[in-house]
């Protein structure tokens, strides 16, 4: 199978601004801030190497000394499978990018590959093409065939730019005679864990808002971001909101990659990008100069101690200042330019509503598929063409019960085949294979009497416009899905010297076929922390999180704000959206947020939310002693059947599990909100404040995410253990009807009381009728 | 007098006034009591609230372990109120049985049509309209049998001057004198005002013999130039010459009561839009049921259902039915309708069709005043339904009771469903070939699996089977309908189905009464079609045998649900080949079995008072004291009695034993003839005993009883199948 780059890749910035913002901008570029020598940035540090740049882009900065070089392995880059080269002329590669502030000074490449002992030397060889050009060819010896070999290509720097493909092609013949291109003796193996090393230069910019995100954020690079979030000082619960405001619009652009928000207070990191938040210039970190700040303020800075590391200002007066000027960085950077911009007016947004996310399929209307991928992902060609790929993200809380599935208006195209035979469109979601569509021929109409009647009734013409509709089971779909559509040729062989292949064919799928959600309610049981893990669900429901409220532990630090952001970066990653809405407090505010979701941070003894809700918190951990409540499922089955879910949990909890340790574990537990039914509330706590990195970590790596579940996870370092303890509580709105059904299906006991009871009630007015009919019927003359 | 179908829980609830059946009845009379169910506004809700409940029960859908559950749960209720006494019981019952069939076709319906292939579907669809018709006559039936109204005779007026005139009818074509003249004896007889009583023998067949008979006995003998419209014309003709208030008529073979007109003409003074009052058909010969399976008045037979139930339901909607005989007819709204109806072969339900559409009342007395012959043979009887059928089927082509002004609603569906039930032909035969799509072809008939289906289905039949069972009886037992059913499904399919194509093909045919089947013998000809599906029911089990031992999982289940089903068709199927063996009859006239008070008078003058155990047209059997010596072929007087009248004839001793004495009328003359059916066959209590009297239904031991007489059909088809291959 051929493997391309997973396609996630995409930065949902563009459907990011219907918003309605007129932003207005006022003051004027000021002078770019001093260059200043510093030693170069780099995130793999140890793998830094000295030597001069020899930038031939055309920037005005001078080149800087110092480069460093970078090691990306094919699967990094999206390959989840080793390189398939088949036939005569098989090609596969990979693509790759380089940073908008680096230069690329020289490339290497560490291939792992095997070939066919059955390659002719003389003929075959392997060719390596950056941007279709030739960096290499290999040539295929006799003596090394069919070993697995490892080979060292230097690539000439001047075929990289910024978005680049790799491609690997085999150019392989048998024999001398007649072949059949198709020969399965034709093959090469090229590895995923080849892997390219490149060795960059940074180059300095310019401080240009103009440029935003960059260059603090670059979709060029691959990487999990890691940007730095400094305090003027401990910041207030305004300050902390206009923060997730920025860490969730970088959550968001970072998308598939990660980010990540270690945050400090009073001090810059000695190199690199930074977010700094100011409420007032006094604030300012020591060594940092700042302009004046006359209101809502948005700046670039170089980093004084960093000549390649940029500083993004975020400041106000005051906290309601730093607000809109974190709003204006999340909302309208793409309008921002200059290197100072003060933001005098910000009209209200319109209130979301739920399940708008952009990043979600749309739950009110049919999504077309040209809304999912850009129109030229659509359209495959060859014999063995790619996976034509549609991610998609669903609101976790479709409710599925005694539905079909969702469904898709699939309408595609393709070259007709020559002659009927076994060529099929494969449909896949997530790997798992759903069903296959036959590709017709043009002549098909020959099949049999009643195809051609029904070829005379409807006539078709030259080019197969095809539709179907199917459905896609919602059983266990995740939250994140990718529905592959597969063109499969059936490849009859003509005879000896007959094969030669045509390179006409083509297959499509229409940009407006669909796939609709919109018929689906939305009901969940709750707690359940996979939603929480994989969707930001309930929180994300409004996508501004304008129902949500993260309640900071008291006296919080460092680590808490770096969660709470993490957090928010989370949000903004699953949204698509920043997280504007978002309301911060301390646990004495909580009684004035019952109507919102509840996002508590704990570490240590230190959140007295935990001590007042103990008899709600599924796990607890508190210093060096931690209980987890379990409820016995063998009991819970039975119950099951005489009762309902309801009903179970207003039993005492039947098992608790308390010890003792002094390992830093972080937990993540869900239930239901003490303060209002139908209102969740999340815990993120750990026994000690450097703990709760775990947690966020756990979030980030999508191995440990799948083991995040249930109603309670407990993270220590790389194991997560989950507690699929008992939903009891459900979040969601179905219609009167729908729900006394399906509350019913689960209690079949109290469907027969009311069928039993209905049966006696209607034979009773049916007694009274008919007896006063019967009476009438009898009735003597006196 | 009126049969009581009361459950046994009745009885006990009468027995014991604290038992828990009498507690809960004196409940049920309380509760019903309540004047809350009088306000309009507490009805309203209760509908409402009611409504919403059924559709809830209905529509929810379950899963396996939860419907199995539910199921259970459901029919438990039924079973403990099929314990109770009452008709609430029998309501909540019938209420049960409706929410478990509805929830079955609703989820048939939402569920299991999502059909993948031509094959699957045309099965499966064809399977669920089947479903869809059997579904729809059980709630029909369910509406009209809900509540028997039971009317009871209203005594005449004293003054017997009001009493009206009457023409008793009785119409003949091919049938022998000998059969008539025991009708025309009985009719002469009955107590009725001489001068207001005129009866007329109707004869079609223009005899000579007939005309004789008349004239000697004094009744009316009327004859017509034409046979248009067989029995309907015959009547239409005579009422041109005929002037009484009232017309009763009955077919040559019912012999009525002496009590006929006084029990029924007093509905007439009581309601005067009444314009038909109908009474039972009883039978005091075996039909070829009840001859050939021996079940000769140990199990109700195939009529009794519709005159015991049926029609008696049917009145509480205003909706009972004329006959065609055993009834009495008002002249003025019979002419207004235009006399008897001539567009459809069952001119009787037509006639009290257009009665009912004029806005005329119409009654059912469920009290036997009258018996007669039942069809000789299976052919004979197969024939008779095959009319009936194609004439319902005519009804409702030509004049659909859901259509047209005048009808009420619920006699619209009472209507409705007498015609329905006739269209059974065709799904019975799906029924009983159904299995057989997946055994042979494995076609998919049900989208869903094996054990859902037995989970949705078993509560849907099994509701059915005891609600029924509390309904009907002693006039119907368990499972006996699918045997009737069985029997007549081939050959009332076409019938009905060309006339409601066209209602204007096919011919009458005239059922012949009063044969002797002088030998035992196997019908080959009517069961062709039974032997033919029993044979590829029996194939079908042979493959499915097969195919199970390449099976496994769910595929076995399928298989075995779908070979029990066969299983229960091969059953079915073998009792309707046990009916088309013809058992001999011999006896011409059959004998009628009643204790009466009887007295013999030898030559000697010596007198023996007895009893009668039997009696027929020519003779008696009597019970007479151990001992008594009586030579055979000696002539004696034999008396018998009512109340104060006695009536002595001149008879021959033909049989002489162990107590019992058989004797045959000698040379009676006619008058002597009238006066002994007045003591025999007129006598107002001679039907009425045995009236309901079969043994309760009880599902499972008629269920078993089923079972042995299928088996004992394929056992007697094989025996036969043997003998008859021998010879050549």
């Amino acid at each position: 199978m051929i493997s391309k780059r997973h396609s996630t890749a995409r930065v949902p910035r563009k459907r990011m601004l219907p918003a309605m913002l007129a932003l207005v901008l006022a003051g004027t570029a000021l002078p770019v801030a001093q260059l200043s020598a510093a030693p170069a940035r780099g995130k793999n540090s140890d793998a830094r190497t000295a030597s001069l740049a020899t930038s031939d882009t055309s920037t005005p900065q001078a080149a800087v000394v110092g480069g460093y070089s970078r090691q990306i392995s094919f699967k990094q880059l999206g390959a989840l499978f080793p390189l398939q080269l088949r036939g005569i002329d098989g090609t596969s590669g990979v693509a790759f990018s380089v940073r908008g502030n680096e230069v690329v000074t020289g490339a290497k490449l560490k291939l792992n590959y095997s070939y066919s002992p059955a390659l002719i030397p003389g003929l075959s060889h392997i060719k390596v093409l950056v941007n279709e050009q030739v960096a290499t060819t290999i040539a295929v010896t006799t003596q090394q065939a069919g070993e697995n070999l490892q080979r060292e290509i230097v690539i000439p720097p001047r075929l990289i730019t910024e978005f680049n493909r790799l491609n690997l092609q085999l150019i392989g013949h048998y024999t001398m005679e007649c072949e059949d291109p198709l020969h399965s003796s034709l093959w090469a193996n090229i590895g995923n864990d080849s892997v390219l090393e490149l060795t960059v230069m940074p180059i300095a910019q310019a401080n240009e808002l103009g440029l935003l995100p960059q260059p603090f954020f670059d979709r060029r690079d691959v990487g999990m971001l890691e940007l730095p979030v400094v305090f003027g000082t401990s910041p207030s619960s305004a300050a902390l909101q206009a923060a997730g405001a920025v860490s969730s619009w970088f959550g968001a652009l970072a998308g598939f990659r990660g980010a990540k928000f270690p945050s400090s207070i009073g001090q810059l990191p000695p190199q690199g990008n930074a977010v700094v938040m100011l409420s007032g210039k006094s604030q300012a970190p020591s060594g940092l100069v700042v302009p004046d700040i006359q209101g809502p303020t948005v700046a670039i800075v170089s980093h004084p101690t960093d000549r390649n590391g940029k500083i993004l200002l975020v400041m106000g007066r005051d906290d309601i200042e730093l607000g809109v000027a974190a709003k204006a960085v999340a909302l309208g950077s793409s309008t921002l330019s200059g290197s100072v911009a003060r933001i005098t007016e910000l009209t209200e947004l319109k209130a979301r509503k739920p399940y708008d996310a952009p990043n979600w399929l749309s739950s009110d209307r049919p999504v077309k598929f040209g809304e999912l991928v850009e129109p030229e992902a659509l359209n495959v060609s060859g014999l063995s063409p790619d996976l034509i790929r549609l991610n998609f993200f669903l609101p976790p809380d479709l409710f599925a019960w005694r539905e079909k599935g969702i469904p898709v208006d699939l309408r595609y195209r393709y070259t007709p085949r020559p002659n009927t035979d076994k060529s099929t469109l494969n449909i896949n979601i997530n790997q798992q294979f759903l069903r296959s569509l036959p590709l017709l021929a043009a002549n098909h109409a020959q099949l049999g009497p009643l195809d051609r009647l029904w070829s005379k009734a409807i006539p078709q013409g030259e080019t197969i416009p095809e539709r179907e509709s199917f459905h896609i089971p919602l059983f266990k779909l995740p939250a994140q899905s990718q529905l592959q559509l597969h063109y499969y040729y059936d490849v009859i062989k003509e005879g000896f010297c007959k094969d030669v292949p045509l390179d006409n064919v083509r297959g499509a799928v229409e940009a407006d076929s669909t796939i609709d959600i919109s018929g689906f309610k939305h009901f969940i049981a709750m707690p359940d922390l996979a939603a929480f893990g994989n969707a930001g669900f309930p929180f994300t429901r409004m996508a501004d999180l304008s129902e949500s409220a993260v309640i900071m532990p008291d006296k919080p630090g460092v680590p808490e704000f770096s969660t709470y952001l993490d957090l928010m970066g989370l949000m903004g990653r699953v949204t698509g959206l920043p997280a504007l809405g978002v309301t911060v407090a301390q646990a004495q505010q909580a009684n004035q947020l019952a109507d919102k979701d509840l996002l508590v941070i704990s570490s240590g003894g230190n959140q007295p939310l935990l001590k007042e809700w103990a008899g709600s918190v599924p796990a607890i951990l508190q210093g060096d002693s931690k209980s987890f409540q379990l409820s016995d499922f063998a009991s819970r089955l039975r119950l099951r059947w005489w009762g309902s879910g309801e009903q179970s949990s207003q039993h005492p909890r039947r098992n608790q599990v308390a010890f003792s340790s002094n390992s830093t574990d972080a937990l993540i537990a869900g239930f239901e909100s003490p303060l209002r039914s139908g209102r969740s509330v999340v815990v993120i706590a750990s026994n000690q404040p450097a703990g709760l990195a775990q947690a966020t970590n756990a979030l980030l790596d999508a191995d440990l995410l799948k083991l995040v579940q249930g109603s309670s996870a407990v993270i220590r370092g790389k194991q997560v253990d989950s507690l699929v303890a008992e939903k009891n509580y459900y979040v969601g709105q179905l219609g009167p009807a729908l729900y006394t059904q399906w509350f019913l299906a689960r209690n079949p006991l109290l469907l027969l009381v009311l069928g039993v009871s209905a049966a006696l009630l209607i034979a009773l007015l049916m007694y009274v009728t008919l007896r006063a009919r019967a009476r009438a019927r009898l009735k003597q003359k006196s | 007098m009126t049969t009581d179908q009361r459950p046994r829980a009745d009885e006990l609830a009468d027995e014991d006034s604290h038992s828990p059946q009498a507690r809960w009845r004196a409940l049920a009379v309380a509760v019903t009591g309540w004047q809350v169910w009088q306000h309009p506004v507490a009805r309203m809700v209760a509908v409402v609230v009611s409504a919403l409940l059924m559709g809830l029960v209905i529509s929810v859908p379950l899963e396996l372990g939860e419907q199995i559950m539910f199921s259970v749960g459901s029919f438990a209720a039924a079973i403990l109120l099929s314990k109770t006494p009452g008709r609430l019981s029998t309501l909540a019952m019938i209420v049960l049985s409706i929410s478990a069939s509805s929830r079955y076709i609703y989820w048939r319906i939402t569920d299991t049509t999502g059909f993948t292939n031509m094959l699957d579907a045309a099965f499966g669809y064809g399977l669920v309209l089947a479903e869809l018709y059997a579904f729809s006559v059980l709630l029909i039936g369910y509406f009209q049998t809900a509540w028997p109204l039971q009317r009871r005779p209203v005594p005449m007026p004293a003054d017997v001057s009001t009493w009206p005139s009457v023409d008793v009818f009785v119409p003949t074509y091919n049938e022998p004198l000998e059969v008539v003249r025991q009708t025309v004896f009985s009719a002469i007889s009955m107590d009725w005002p001489a001068d207001r009583l005129n009866v007329f023998v109707l004869d079609d067949g223009r005899r000579e013999e007939f005309r004789a008979f008349c004239e000697e006995l004094g009744v009316g003998y009327l004859t017509r130039d034409n046979n248009n419209h067989a029995k309907a014309g015959n009547i239409n003709e005579a009422l041109k010459v005929t002037t009484s208030e009232y017309v009763a008529i009955f077919d040559c073979d019912h012999i009525p009561t002496r009590s006929f007109l006084q029990v029924c003409m007093g509905w007439f003074f009581n309601d005067t839009k009444l314009a038909m009052l109908q009474t039972p058909h009883v039978f005091f010969s075996p039909d070829p049921f009840e001859r050939n399976l021996d079940t000769f008045h140990s199990m109700p037979n195939e009529g009794e259902l519709f005159y015991g139930i049926v029609q008696d339901g049917n009145d509480l909607w205003n909706a009972a039915f004329f006959c065609g005989s055993c009834a009495i007819i008002k002249r003025a709204p019979l002419m207004e309708v235009g006399g008897i109806a001539v567009e459809t072969v069952t001119e009787d339900a037509h006639t009290a069709l257009k009665l009912s559409r004029l806005g005329y009342n119409t009654a059912y007395l469920e009290v036997p005043q009258a018996a007669g012959l039942a069809t000789e043979s299976l052919s004979g009887h197969v024939g008779q339904r095959i009319r009936w059928a194609r004439g319902m089927a005519q009804i409702a082509r030509t004049d659909n009771p859901l259509f047209g002004k005048g009808l009420k609603f619920g006699q619209r569906l009472c209507y409705l469903n007498a015609m329905l039930h006739f269209f059974y032909g065709l799904p019975r035969l799906v029924f009983l070939t159904a299995p057989l799509a997946y055994l042979f072809f494995g076609a998919q008939v049900f989208q869903a699996t094996a054990l859902m289906i037995t989970a949705y289905a078993l509560p849907h039949l099994a509701h059915a089977s005891v609600t029924n069972s509390r309904i009907q009886g002693r006039f119907r037992h368990s499972f006996w309908n699918e045997v009737y059913e069985s029997v007549l499904a081939w050959y009332i399919m076409r019938p009905v189905l060309v006339a409601f194509i066209n209602p204007k093909l096919g011919k009458f045919n005239v059922t012949a009464k009063g044969g002797v089947i002088k030998k035992a013998y196997f019908d080959w000809t009517i069961a062709q079609p039974y032997v033919v599906l029993l044979l590829i029911n029996l194939l079908g089990i042979a493959v499915g045998v097969w195919k199970l031992f390449y099976s496994s999982g769910e595929v076995t289940t399928t298989l075995i649900i779908n070979m029990v089903w066969t299983l229960y068709n091969v059953i079915l199927l073998g009792a309707s080949v046990a009916v088309a063996s013809e058992t001999r009859q011999i006896r011409g006239t059959p004998r009628v079995a009643a204790v009466l008070p009887a007295a013999i008078r030898f030559d000697t003058g010596r007198t023996l008072v007895c009893k009668v155990e039997d009696f027929s047209q020519h003779g008696l059997a009597l019970t007479v004291p151990e001992g008594t010596v009586v030579s055979t072929g000696s002539r004696i007087f034999v008396s018998l009695f009512r109340s104060t009248e006695e009536g002595v004839f001149p008879a021959i001793v033909t049989f002489n034993g162990k107590g019992r004495l058989g004797v045959q009328f000698d040379n009676l003359s006619l008058h002597q003839q009238a006066e002994l059916a007045s003591l025999t066959f007129a006598r107002a209590d001679a039907w009425v005993d045995s009236w309901g009297a079969a043994q309760r239904d009880k599902p499972l031991r008629s269920l078993k009883s089923v079972i042995k007489i299928g088996l004992s059909g394929i056992g007697h088809l094989a025996v036969t199948a043997v003998k008859s291959l021998k010879p050549r």
